[in-house]
């Protein structure tokens, strides 16, 4: 396998990092540099990055370190609200789905009886008694549960 | 659940997040003067785009301060984290951008960081020509090591790489770089 690190590198890093490349690098190192092409990559990269970056910073247009701070916060409040206001959410589609589970057995169980308040209240539809209970049921869940899959859609909104 | 419960962790989420944060403002501001021309430039550089670049950095603040920052652990930690925030967000705003992951885009494809004071920073440093050829991920590992002066494993930690795989990656971006710096040098001098 090609050896593609020099043992130098690491040293060679770190003096320039440390801002001492190249006048206050041990001669040795330098003529070493000199001679290594990959050190010699590593001294041009990085000298030439570090230098951009002074050059880079200088041009930032930074915004207030205020504005940022009061966008962290307003963001921080509307996310407890959130995290509080979920579990009430939960609770009361939960509350709303077992009621529509009640009204559908109560409807069920009291079939006949149902059937005919409807009738007296609804004169054309006297004859909804006829219809079958298990359609009856049916048709109701439909019903009921498209209604709570609008509502939990429409509450997520 | 019961009700209790519910109303329970509800009261201590509110208050955990109602809590000051644990920066107060004064160290907020010090930590963001201190740190926050290099994070642009970083940015900036990486992106291609000065003006994205002023976007994501206040972006990658606002998250610092909501997120759990790891300032007990002192400036150094807190730094590496702000700059992992915005590697995060150059990466999610590529992939809105792009389909293509990040490490496949050809250099062609990528924008050439033209914006304000740019023209002359770069005409002046030829790191922009020599940049705008690289690969997005070329960029960050070579502006991490050797603009910021990050050790592998803080590169790693930054850009979700694994450690060991940094310095194969470093050695060939840094090839290329070098290659590219030393034609454009040699093609500068022809013109003069």
């Amino acid at each position: 396998m090609k050896s593609y690190f020099c043992a130098q590198h690491d040293l060679v890093a770190a003096t320039i990092q440390a801002g001492h490349w190249p006048t206050a690098a041990d001669p040795a190192l330098r003529a070493h540099v000199e001679s290594c092409p990959s050190c010699s990559d590593l001294v041009l990269v990085a000298q030439t990055l570090r230098q951009a970056r002074t050059e880079y910073a200088q041009s930032a247009r930074l915004a207030s370190p205020g504005i940022l701070w009061w966008r962290a916060q307003v963001r921080r409040r509307n996310s407890a609200l959130e995290s509080v206001s979920r579990p009430v959410a939960v609770a009361e589609g939960v509350a709303l789905l077992i009621l529509l589970v009640a009204v559908i057995a109560f409807a069920a169980w009291q079939h006949d009886q149902v059937a005919a308040w409807l009738g007296t209240v609804f004169g054309p539809l006297s004859n909804i008694a006829q219809i079958p209970g298990a359609l009856m049921v049916g048709l109701g869940t439909l019903l009921v549960f498209g209604g709570f899959a609008v509502y939990l859609l429409l509450a997520k909104e | 659940m019961t009700w209790d419960n519910v109303i329970t962790q509800a009261n201590v989420a509110t208050a955990e997040a109602i809590a000051e944060p644990p920066m107060d403002e004064e160290a907020f501001t010090a930590f963001y003067e201190r740190t926050a021309r290099q994070v642009w430039a970083y940015l900036a550089r990486v992106s291609g785009n000065a003006t994205l670049a002023d976007d994501l950095l206040q972006e990658s603040y606002v998250r610092f301060l909501g997120a759990a920052a790891p300032w007990r652990h002192g400036e150094a930690a807190c730094r590496s984290y702000l700059f992992r925030i915005a590697t995060n967000l150059l990466r999610d705003h590529w992939r809105r951008q792009h389909p293509t992951p990040l490490e496949d885009v050809p250099e062609t494809a990528l924008p050439v960081f033209t914006s304000r004071d740019s023209d002359r920073i770069d005409s002046q440093s030829l790191v922009g020509p020599a940049m705008a050829r690289m690969k997005p991920r070329e960029r960050q590992l070579l502006w991490l090591a050797y603009a910021e002066g990050c050790n592998h494993r803080e590169i790693a930690a930054i850009t979700g790489l694994k450690t060991p795989s940094i310095r194969l990656l470093l050695f060939r971006a840094r090839r290329k770089m070098a290659r590219l710096l030393r034609q454009r040098t040699l093609a500068l001098r022809k013109q003069a």
